[in-house]
């Protein structure tokens, strides 16, 4: 996993309940690293960890600690740290949604152990889309949910998130409807 | 106009042509603008088409003014241009396709603000366009640089927060490499004015040299050093001409990703514990020269006073012999004869008792060993000294109840309980009631064993029962009983020489309860230094 992604969930930790709570967190996932590297590649297992630990302290259910973090990645991490890169990425939500998956595929290519997820987008109209999202990660659907969200914010759009279709189900990707 | 199939000659249709090429630009022999792709044209705020290409495009390299036949002659060439509206670099190579000389490129960033001031997106480029994988990898970068930046940051707060940690800690502090080369060292100063490192390293400060002041180990080298424990040894060194005792304490530091380990050296400089030390033995060995030449004293002035009372008893005995007849004296003169002669007796008694008890003390003070304990039954001890005063009081009062069991034995001073136990009973039987009973009892604990003596008497008073064991101390109470003040600082010390203890409780004009508790196993005998001798101090133990 991106250390970006750790790199995020210590920002919100640290921005919403202070150094204490995050280097209690740490303890509690017993995770020693100091400062994640953004484009560095780390065990999933820590993420995880994080995931649970945070949840655990902040006495919150693990699918709406992923949904703030993905929220948060998109209007705190992302768009300070990727800058004119995501603004880059569309001009509008529906925009950046189709060239999602053109993103993930450089991703892929330029970091290779990264391991990225996919997305692919279908039934285009003019007020919503499906977005399916296939990564070999189990647990991350509400994160990528709260990134839809964050988007929406990011966009000031409007937007309602609809997760369909879930991979626990026995499908190959979590298909959310995007409307508009 | 746009450019078409038939065009270029290529089976492309515009629209693919536009998003293989989206920064694409065409132009005629004559210099003017014939053909714009879609993103190019997004980089204009006006109409492109028609216009002399130089009024668009401005060479960069090569540096020479666009001229279609040197172009078309000079074959495949990298070019960079530059965008005169929007001020774009852009790279590509000229391609001639029929009349149509074709830019074929895309721009070139060094930041990803330059895509927010065009107002271009990742729609506008060609798939198959890695400027955007470079962008990618440039944001990734700054990203990256800023984290290691913040890595650094931190870094060196930790490391400067660790140094002034060392630095102030009040000992040496030395970490090496396995290679012996220092990594952390601090500033503390040994007494010759060297450092901890010059220390540990050699006087030299040569790392390499064999001067080594501290020994790595005094067994070997840093590998010596167990893992899990440190390894502390003292050496004693010439240091710029003083004499220095320092404490080293070896451990391992572990090496990161279980690389080779680090050796850590804590230097503590215990030359001032040392000559405290050496001026505490000195004075030791002084105070216990002075005990001895006490004793000795004490011993010999006891001797020297026995002996010219053993000559007064005797004379005492003599004279009252010799006068008692009734031919020799008689009438009044015999009876203030009698009077005096008893007088006389009580005085020698009080001060044989007196001697004896002082030479006692000073016995049990010197005592350096238990030398003198072996087994011996407490209850036949204590039924004797009961048998003994019943026959020396009548009618006799001292009553005995012996719970300890048939047989019992413990190890013990004899000599020393006896006179604990019988300056016990002499006290309860002197300062009790002579109508009352004194109740002498012995009884078993688990690890010790216990005898009391109650009287009911005067009792001691509340504001003395602090000092009752104090030398020479006698209660306010005691009128004109006779009493050395001895008794019972011989009992504590007694029951002290045994690690016992003493149970103590009285009430005025009711009685007293004394309790001695002597354990089966006794202690290990006290230095002989800390004898308090036999006279008061000036913090006598109450």
């Amino acid at each position: 996993m991106y250390g970006m992604v750790n790199k995020t969930v210590q920002k919100l930790i640290v921005s919403r309940h202070g150094e204490a709570a995050w280097c209690e967190i740490k303890r509690r996932a017993g995770v020693t690293v100091d400062i994640f590297i953004s484009s560095e590649s780390y065990p999933d297992e820590i993420t995880y960890k994080l995931v649970g630990a945070a949840s655990e302290f902040l006495q919150l259910p693990a699918e709406q600690v992923l949904r703030e973090f993905g929220e948060y990645w998109v209007i705190e991490t992302a768009q300070k740290d990727y800058g004119y890169l995501m603004t880059a990425g569309g001009r509008s939500l529906p925009e950046f949604l189709i060239n999602l998956p053109r993103f993930h595929d450089r991703v892929a290519l330029i970091y290779p152990n990264l391991a990225p997820p996919e997305f692919e987008v279908t039934d285009r109209t003019e007020r919503s889309l499906r977005l399916h999202y296939i990564s070999h990660r189990p647990g991350l659907t509400p994160f990528v949910e709260g990134l839809l969200i964050g988007l929406g914010k990011m966009f000031n759009t409007a937007a309602r998130v609809t997760l369909e279709r879930s991979r626990a189900d026995g499908g190959k990707a979590d298909v959310f409807l995007v409307e508009w | 106009m746009v450019s078409t199939a038939a065009d270029t000659g290529l089976r492309l249709t515009p629209d693919t042509f536009d998003r293989l090429f989206p920064f694409h630009l065409g132009f005629n022999r004559a210099g003017v603008l014939t053909h714009a792709g879609p993103s190019f044209r997004r980089l204009s705020s006006t109409t492109l088409l028609g216009r002399p290409l130089a009024e668009i495009l401005c060479p960069h390299r090569p540096d020479v003014a666009f001229d279609f036949v040197r172009i078309a002659e000079s074959g495949a060439q990298l070019y960079t241009v530059r965008a005169v509206e929007s001020d774009v670099l852009l790279r590509g190579e000229m391609c001639l396709i029929e009349e149509t000389m074709f830019f074929l490129g895309t721009p070139w960033f060094h930041d990803t603000a330059e895509l927010a001031r065009l107002g271009l997106s990742l729609s506008d480029f060609a798939l198959s366009d890695p400027t955007l994988d470079l962008l990618q990898v440039l944001q990734m970068q700054k990203i990256s640089t800023g984290d290691l930046k913040q890595f650094a940051q931190t870094l060196t707060a930790s490391t400067t927060l660790l140094k002034s940690v060392v630095d102030a800690m009040p000992l040496g502090v030395v970490i090496r490499d396995d290679q012996g080369r220092i990594l952390l060292t601090n500033n503390f100063a040994l007494p010759g004015g060297e450092s901890a490192a010059e220390a540990d390293c050699g006087r030299s400060g040569n790392q390499e040299a064999n001067l080594t002041l501290i020994p790595h180990h005094p067994e070997g080298g840093c590998e010596s050093v167990a893992a899990d424990r440190a390894s502390a040894f003292e050496i004693e060194r010439e240091i710029s001409g003083r004499k220095c005792w320092l404490r080293c304490i070896k451990f391992r530091v572990p090496g990161p990703d279980h690389g080779a380990a680090r050796t850590g050296t804590l230097i503590l400089d215990m030359t001032g514990r040392k000559q405290l030390e050496e001026e505490l033995r000195a004075a030791s060995e002084r105070q216990c020269e002075y005990l001895e030449m006490q004793r000795e004293f004490i011993s010999l002035v006891s001797h020297e006073f026995r002996t010219p009372l053993t000559a007064i008893e005797g004379s005492h005995y003599l004279m009252r012999k010799l006068l008692s007849p009734p031919e020799v004296l008689s009438g009044t003169i015999a009876e203030k004869a009698g009077k005096w002669f008893d007088l006389q007796a009580a005085a020698l008694t009080t001060l044989k008792e007196l001697v004896n008890q002082v030479l006692l003390l000073n016995r049990i003070e010197h005592r350096a060993q238990k030398e003198a304990l072996a087994l011996s039954s407490p209850g036949t001890l204590v039924e004797g000294l009961v048998e003994h005063f019943n026959h020396t009081v009548d009618p006799p009062r001292v009553t005995l109840q012996n719970d300890l069991p048939g047989g019992f034995e413990a190890s013990m001073d004899r000599e020393l309980i006896k006179t604990a136990v019988e300056n016990l009973i002499s006290n309860a039987l002197k300062y009790s009631w002579t109508d009352r009973l004194v109740r002498v009892r012995a009884w078993r604990e688990p690890d010790a064993w216990s005898v009391e003596v109650v009287d009911q008497g005067r009792g001691i008073p509340d504001a003395d029962q602090q000092r009752i064991f104090q030398t020479f101390f006698r209660a306010s109470n005691v009128d004109k009983v006779s009493g050395s003040g001895l008794g019972l600082v011989i009992v504590k010390r007694a029951v002290d020489y045994h690690g016992g203890r003493i149970d103590f409780s009285s009430k005025h004009n009711i009685g007293s309860r004394f309790a001695l508790h002597i354990p089966m196993a006794p202690p290990p005998p006290a230095p002989a230094v800390e004898s308090r001798g036999p006279f008061p101090t000036k913090n006598p133990t109450p």
